[in-house]
Order: structure tokens, then C-alpha cells, then sequence
């Protein structure tokens, strides 16, 4: 992930493309792996459930995505929007054709394992929430697209960038849509402190200099973390006194 | 089956041996996360799962919100972290055994290299 990180794109096509490869290539793995233990026949109901869980992450990813980039593309009218959603776009639909595989998949599970009807349940409700997610997915690049191009083509004037404010030391609205997303998993008990937290870290990339992209990437990062900090949330707090 | 025990220290990775030894550096000294980043050269989104594992499962960390007026000054409150005077003696004795335990690994497939 790092040397990903390394090479964090600039423009907003590439940051799309960036971030919806990372979400599709979670799904495709995703699916290849419970495709594998199902021909196996060691698929049980608790690794299908997991399996079906995680698909959601990758969406949520997605759809992290779709939010910032509205912001990009206001922010970057003149640098070919349109391009950028149209290959978003096309990344989502893959993201969606993915997930009618797992659904299908899933379907299969349901037939043929002898595990226990809550078992089938959650994982039918897990994949069908992934499928909405990404529906929506597709239905807000779509609004975006149709909104932003006649903006897009009627704003490539000089005058327009030479009245845009500074925009150094201001926080990328993209980073915080991701930010808003990373704390969506975590337990309630901590949600508020950490997007507290993350947008103060943010606020003082920014203020550092720190470019656009450079706080996408600060974003993306703790995206990625977010669910190792739920994990870590999630176990039971020690008790203080005398117990350590 | 019986429930797995839980270890008493964490995992000696080595992100957390350099959050720990950042924050040992000056244990009363109270840092925020980018910080932390910052002086362990770790990258952000690494500390935040680790420090959130010392403070509440082990209890080593304590943190807690800067004590300013955001309107005031101009910016928002940081979230500051320290070693608990339990949690730096614990981190202490830790980082010591990861190290002696490192040297030994090192040490053990190559005893050459200058031993007489």
C-alpha cells in the first residue's frame, strides 16, 4: 500500500481511478476467495458471512470515492472532469457487475451449504446492502456527471481561475468527504473523537502546506486503517486499578 | 475450549517499538498524533490502531483534548497523547525485550564475523 502511496496520482482522473481500482480489486479478490472455498466444499457459514461483510468495505470505499469527487471535479472544472467521472463511471459499473457475482455466489452458498438460516440471512442481507451502496454508487456519478459537464465546458476562461482564491492552506474538501467515510465503521463510542481528531490532523496538514493531493493521501490512508482502529476500539477496555 | 488468554504487553511490532520510543523520548511530554507520525517516521494511518490499543486495552496511553477555545485560537483542539507513569515503566522493560530478543535472533545463525 505504501509504494501505492508513492505514487498517489495528481489529477482527478487518475485519483478516481486510484481509488475505485483499490475498492474493485477488493471485491474481485474478495469473490475469487469464496469462489475457491465453495468449489472446496470448506466453505462454512461463518467464513461466507465474513466474506459477504468485507464485500461492503470495498463499496463503502467506492462510494467515499463517488462524494470526493464531486468536490475534485468543482474544485478542478478545467482539468478534463469529464473524463474523469466517465472513467469513474465505468469503474462503478464494473464495481456493480462484481457485486451481481457475489449475489449470484451467494446465492449458490445458500443452496448448497447446511449451515443455519441465520447464517444465510445475514449473508443474503450483507450482499444485497453491497449492491445498494453500489447502485447508488452508479446513480451519484451519473448526477455528477450530467451537472458538471455543461459547467465544465462553459468554464475554461482566464478570467474564472484568476478570480479563484488561494486555495494553499485550505483543507481539500475530497480529503474530508474520505475522512467522513473512515469513521462511518468505527464503534459509536469513538466515532465522534476520532473524526475530531482526523479533521484537526487534517486541518494542520493543511495549514503545513500540505497540497491536495498530499491530504487525499493522508485520507486514504486512515480509510485504509479504519477498520484495524475498529478492531482495536472494539476490544474490551482494560480495567485501570491494580490490573496491569 | 477455554478463552484465549490475553497477553499483558502488545505486540512488539516494530511501529509500535517507534511509537513507543518516541513517546519515551520525553514520557511527560505530551504529543499529538502528526506528531507522533512526525518524530516516529511512520506514516499516518499506522498510529492511530496502534495508539488506540496501548490507551484502552493495555493502558499504557492516556490522552485527552487540548484545553483551548477552537474560536479563539483560530484552529481546532489537538488530541494529545501520553505515557502513564505505569505505561512507561511497562514500555520500558518491553522494548528491552524486543531488543534482546532481536540481538539474539541476530546473532544466533552467524556467530562468525569477528568471535574469537
Amino acid at each position: 500500500l505504501n509504494a501505492s502511496l508513492d505514487r498517489v496520482p495528481c489529477s482527478s482522473a487518475d485519483i478516481a481511478n486510484f481509488c475505485l481500482d483499490l475498492a474493485r480489486s477488493d471485491v474481485f479478490s474478495a469473490i475469487g476467495l469464496g469462489s475457491g472455498d465453495a468449489q472446496k466444499g470448506s466453505l462454512n457459514p461463518h467464513t461466507a458471512a465474513k466474506l459477504a461483510e468485507d464485500l461492503t468495505d470495498p463499496v463503502r470505499t467506492a462510494e467515499s470515492v463517488a462524494a470526493a469527487l464531486g468536490d475534485i471535479c468543482t474544485d478542478d472544472l478545467n482539468e478534463a472532469t469529464y473524463d474523469a467521472l466517465a472513467i469513474a463511471k465505468r469503474h462503478g459499473i464494473g464495481l456493480v457487475n462484481a457485486l451481481e457475482r457475489a449475489q449470484r455466489f451467494a446465492a449458490d452458498i445458500s443452496r448448497d451449504a447446511s449451515d443455519t438460516q441465520l447464517s444465510r440471512r445475514d449473508l443474503r442481507r450483507n450482499l444485497d446492502s453491497a449492491r445498494d451502496h453500489s447502485a447508488n454508487l452508479i446513480d451519484d456519478l451519473g448526477v455528477v456527471v450530467s451537472s458538471l459537464v455543461p459547467a465544465g465546458a462553459s468554464n475554461v476562461g482566464g478570467e474564472e481561475a484568476a478570480k479563484r482564491p488561494d486555495r494553499s492552506k485550505r483543507v481539500a474538501p475530497a480529503a474530508s468527504r474520505v475522512l467522513t467515510v473512515t469513521v462511518r465503521p468505527l464503534p459509536a463510542i469513538g466515532r465522534a473523537r476520532y473524526a475530531a481528531e482526523f479533521r484537526t490532523e487534517l486541518w494542520e496538514l493543511a495549514q503545513s502546506g500540505a497540497s491536495r493531493r498530499a491530504q487525499v493521501a493522508y485520507a486514504t490512508r486512515q480509510l485504509r486503517s479504519a477498520w484495524k482502529l475498529r478492531a482495536a476500539l472494539r476490544t474490551p477496555a482494560r480495567q485501570r486499578a491494580g490490573a496491569l | 475450549m477455554p478463552p484465549r488468554r490475553k497477553s499483558p504487553r502488545p505486540r512488539m511490532t516494530i511501529p509500535t517499538q517507534l511509537v513507543l520510543r518516541t513517546l519515551l523520548a520525553e514520557p511527560a511530554r505530551e504529543m499529538y498524533g502528526l506528531q507522533i507520525c512526525d518524530e516516529a517516521g511512520l506514516p499516518s494511518g499506522t498510529i492511530h490502531p496502534i495508539l488506540a490499543r496501548l490507551e484502552r486495552e493495555f493502558g499504557w496511553l492516556e490522552s485527552r483534548w487540548e484545553d483551548v477555545v477552537p474560536a479563539e485560537e483560530g484552529r481546532p483542539r489537538r488530541r494529545y497523547y501520553k505515557l502513564t507513569e505505569d505505561g512507561a515503566e511497562r514500555s520500558r522493560i518491553a522494548l528491552a525485550q524486543a531488543a534482546t530478543s532481536t540481538v539474539s535472533l541476530r546473532l544466533a545463525p552467524r556467530p562468525a564475523g569477528g568471535l574469537t
